[in-house]
C-alpha cells in the first residue's frame, strides 16, 4: 500500500464522509416514526403569511394564488402583502387581490428585513411566515406545518425546498442540491441542530419575535441569523418534510453566483456573531454540526485541489508523450484489459462502499422530497456540483476576510 | 419553555465504531486483493521460465533445421503480460515494496534470459530484427526524461512489432546478473539505450531512434 498524500487526503475524506453518511442515516431511521403526522385538522392557529416583493410584478400574482390556494380554514388564514419601494407594477399586481381578503402595503425602500418587521407589526397572528414572490407553495404545506406547532418548545417549523422547473443545467444541478438539502435539514431538525430555515414558508412563532427582537439587517440573511438566535435561546426548529415550497433558482452563472455568494458569506458572518453556538452546551448543534460544516468544507476543498492538479499533470504528461511519438496514437491501441488491472486498493474499495451508501442517501432523500424520476440531473450533480460549491464557498471567504460585501441585487425576477 | 440539549455519546461511539470497523474491513480485502495479484504474477513468471526452458532445450536439441521450429513471439508475449503486470503492481505498492523489488528481480533475469537467448537465436539463424537494452532509474528525481524515454521505446515496440524487441534494466536492481550487464556495456548515465550493441547515452527522440533503426 502506498501511503502518499493522495492517499492520506481520500483516507480522512472517506473516514468522515461514512462517519456522517452511516450517522445521518441511523438518525433517519431513528426519528422515521416521529414524522408519521398526520395534518391538523382542527383548532387551526391563526398563520399570517407574509409576501415581501421587491420588482416581481410578473410573479407576484402566480405566488399570492398559491397561498390562496392552501388547504386552509380561509379566516384563519391572513395575507399581507409588503411592496418594498417597487419601481414596477408590483403594488398594481397585487392591489388585485385585495378582493381577496390579502391585505396590500406600500413602503419606502428598506430591504426584505423592513418589509418584514412592517407586516409583523401589523398582524396578531400566533404563527407567521414569509413566503418570496418568485415562490409558490403546495397547499397541504400548511397543514402538515402547523402540526409540529403542538409541541411548546417549537418556535419555528421548516418546509421542504425544491426548485419547481429543473430544466437547463444549473437549474438541473440546484433542483439535486436542494433534494439533498431537504435530507439534510430532516437530519439536522432530529438532532436539534437545525441552523439555517429557507426563507420562503418557514413558519414562526410570533411570541418568539416578540420576546426575543423582530427581523434584523443580519448581513442580508436574516433568516438564517433569525435560526441561530432561535438555537442560542435554546428553542427547537422542527421539520416538516413533506411540506413543499418551490422555487425557481437562478438561471444564468452569474445570478447563481451572486445568491450563492450572498448566502455564503451571511452564513460566515452571521455563524460568527453567533460563534457562542460552537460549545459543547449546544449539543450536537455546537459539537458536530456546526464544526462539520466547516471541516467538511476543507476535506472537499483538500481533495478537489488534489484530484485537480492530478489531473492537470497527468493531461500534460500525456500530451507531451503524444507529442513526443508524432501523435501517432494507433500503435498504442491495444486491447488487453484484464481484471487484474482493476484497482483493488483498500481506498478504491472503500470508496465504492462510501458511493454506495451514497446512493442510499440520495433514495431516501428523493423519498422525502416525492421525486420520481430525472436520472440525467444526477449525473450532472456528481460530475460539477462540488467544484461550484466550494469555489463559491472560497469566493464568500475571501469577501468576508477581505471585508468586501457581496453585492445585494435586491430581490427582482431573476430570482437572485 | 427551552430545551436543554443532550448528546447522544453512545450513538457517535457506535458509529465510529462502525466506521473504524468499515476501515479496517477495506483494508483487510484490499490485502487480500493484492496477495492474489502478487501470486498471480508470480506463477506467470513460473509458467514463462519453464516455458522458456521448454524452448531452449527443443532448440538444443533439434538437429536439422532448429530455425524453423523456433518460434519466439509467444514468450515474448508473456514477457511482456509479467512486464505491465509489475509496472501495475509496482505503482499501486510503491516502488520500495519488498514484494514488488522480488518481482522486479526475478523479472529482469526472465528478461536477460530472454535477451541472450534471442541474441544467440539472432546470430545462428541469421535473422535480422533490431534488439535494443535499455537502463533507466525510475527513483523519482533521478532521470528525468527516463519516463519519457520509456514510452518512446514501448510505442517503438508496438510500432515495429515482431522486427525490434527491447528489453528494460532499473539500474538499481540488485541482481548480479544486472549489474553485470551494466559493467560489460559500461552504462554511465540514464537513460541510457544498447541499440544492437551500440551504445547511446541521454534520451533520444523518436526520429533519432527511427532512423538508426532502419
Amino acid at each position: 500500500m502506498k501511503i502518499d498524500i493522495g492517499f492520506i487526503i481520500f483516507a480522512v475524506a472517506i473516514f468522515v464522509g461514512l462517519f456522517f453518511t452511516i450517522y445521518t442515516l441511523i438518525t433517519v431511521y431513528e426519528n422515521w416514526g416521529r414524522h408519521r403526522t398526520p395534518l391538523l385538522r382542527k383548532k387551526e392557529p391563526r398563520v399570517c403569511v407574509i409576501i415581501p416583493c421587491y420588482n416581481e410584478c410578473l410573479t407576484v400574482a402566480r405566488t399570492i394564488e398559491s397561498v390562496l390556494a392552501l388547504d386552509y380554514p380561509r379566516r384563519k388564514l391572513e395575507v399581507i402583502v409588503v411592496d418594498d419601494g417597487s419601481t414596477d407594477d408590483t403594488y398594481a399586481a397585487a392591489k388585485k387581490f385585495e378582493k381577496r381578503g390579502v391585505t396590500v402595503y406600500k413602503k419606502r425602500n428598506g430591504g426584505k428585513h423592513t418589509a418584514l418587521n412592517f407586516a409583523l407589526k401589523k398582524t396578531t397572528a400566533p404563527l407567521v411566515g414569509a413566503l418570496d414572490a418568485d415562490s409558490t407553495v403546495a397547499p397541504n404545506a400548511l397543514r402538515k406545518i402547523a402540526w409540529y406547532f403542538r409541541k411548546a418548545t417549537v418556535m419555528a417549523v421548516t418546509p421542504s425546498m425544491k426548485i419547481d422547473i429543473p430544466k437547463g443545467f444549473l437549474r438541473r444541478i440546484q433542483s439535486v442540491e436542494f433534494i439533498l438539502g431537504i435530507y439534510l435539514r430532516r437530519v439536522f431538525a432530529d438532532l436539534g441542530s437545525q441552523h439555517v430555515t429557507p426563507g420562503p414558508f418557514t413558519i414562526y412563532r410570533k411570541e418568539f419575535f416578540e420576546k426575543h427582537g423582530f427581523y434584523r439587517k443580519a448581513h442580508m440573511t436574516e433568516d438564517i441569523e433569525v435560526a441561530l438566535r432561535i438555537q442560542a435561546y435554546h428553542y427547537l426548529i422542527e421539520n416538516a418534510t413533506d411540506a413543499y415550497v418551490y422555487t425557481h433558482g437562478p438561471s444564468t452563472w452569474n445570478a447563481l453566483y451572486q445568491q450563492r455568494l450572498r448566502w455564503y458569506y451571511g452564513f460566515i458572518s452571521n455563524l460568527w456573531d453567533y460563534r457562542r453556538l460552537f460549545s459543547k452546551e449546544h449539543g450536537n448543534l455546537g459539537l458536530f454540526i456546526l464544526p462539520m460544516s466547516f471541516f467538511s468544507l476543507a476535506i472537499l476543498s483538500s481533495v478537489l485541489v488534489y484530484t485537480l492538479t492530478k489531473m492537470t499533470s497527468s493531461f500534460v504528461q500525456n500530451m507531451y508523450q503524444y507529442w513526443l511519438i508524432g501523435f501517432d496514437f494507433w500503435e498504442l491501441l491495444e486491447w488487453n484489459f484484464s481484471t487484474f488491472f482493476i484497482n483493488t486498493s483498500p481506498i478504491a474499495l472503500l470508496g465504492i462502499v462510501t458511493l454506495l451508501l451514497g446512493v442510499s442517501v440520495i433514495m431516501i432523500a428523493r423519498f422525502f422530497a416525492g421525486e420520481k424520476k430525472i436520472l440525467w440531473s444526477y449525473i450532472l450533480f456528481a460530475l460539477f456540483y462540488s467544484w461550484l460549491y466550494v469555489f463559491w464557498w472560497v469566493n464568500a471567504f475571501f469577501h468576508k476576510v477581505f471585508k468586501h460585501k457581496p453585492i445585494w441585487g435586491h430581490k427582482s425576477n431573476t430570482g437572485v | 419553555m427551552s430545551i436543554r440539549k443532550k448528546i447522544k455519546k453512545r450513538k457517535y461511539a457506535i458509529v465510529f465504531g462502525m466506521t473504524v470497523t468499515i476501515f479496517i474491513f477495506g483494508l483487510l480485502v484490499g490485502s487480500m486483493f493484492t496477495t492474489q495479484k502478487l501470486a498471480d504474477v508470480r506463477d506467470l513468471q513460473d509458467t514463462l521460465r519453464s516455458d522458456t526452458l521448454d524452448l531452449e532445450v527443443t532448440y538444443t536439441l533439434l538437429e536439422q533445421d532448429p530455425c524453423e521450429y523456433v518460434n519466439m513471439s509467444l514468450l515474448v508475449e508473456d514477457l511482456q503480460d509479467v512486464a505491465e503486470r509489475v509496472d501495475f503492481l509496482e505503482g499501486e505498492l510503491g516502488k520500495d515494496d519488498d514484494n514488488v523489488l522480488r518481482l522486479k528481480k526475478y523479472y529482469s533475469l526472465l528478461q536477460l534470459r530472454q535477451w541472450l537467448f534471442e541474441e544467440r537465436v539472432r546470430t545462428e539463424c541469421a535473422q535480422n530484427q533490431s534488439i535494443i537494452l535499455y537502463f533507466y532509474n525510475n527513483e523519482p528525481g533521478t532521470c528525468p526524461s527516463c519516463e519519457e524515454q520509456g514510452f518512446i521505446l514501448s510505442y517503438l515496440r508496438k510500432k515495429y512489432g515482431d522486427d525490434l524487441s527491447v528489453y528494460s534494466f532499473d539500474i538499481q536492481t540488485q541482481s548480479e546478473a544486472v549489474q553485470a550487464v551494466i559493467r560489460r556495456h559500461a552504462i554511465e548515465e540514464v537513460p541510457s539505450i544498447v541499440l544492437d550493441e551500440e551504445l547511446l547515452v541521454g534520451f533520444h527522440s523518436t526520429d533519432e531512434l527511427e532512423l538508426l533503426l532502419e
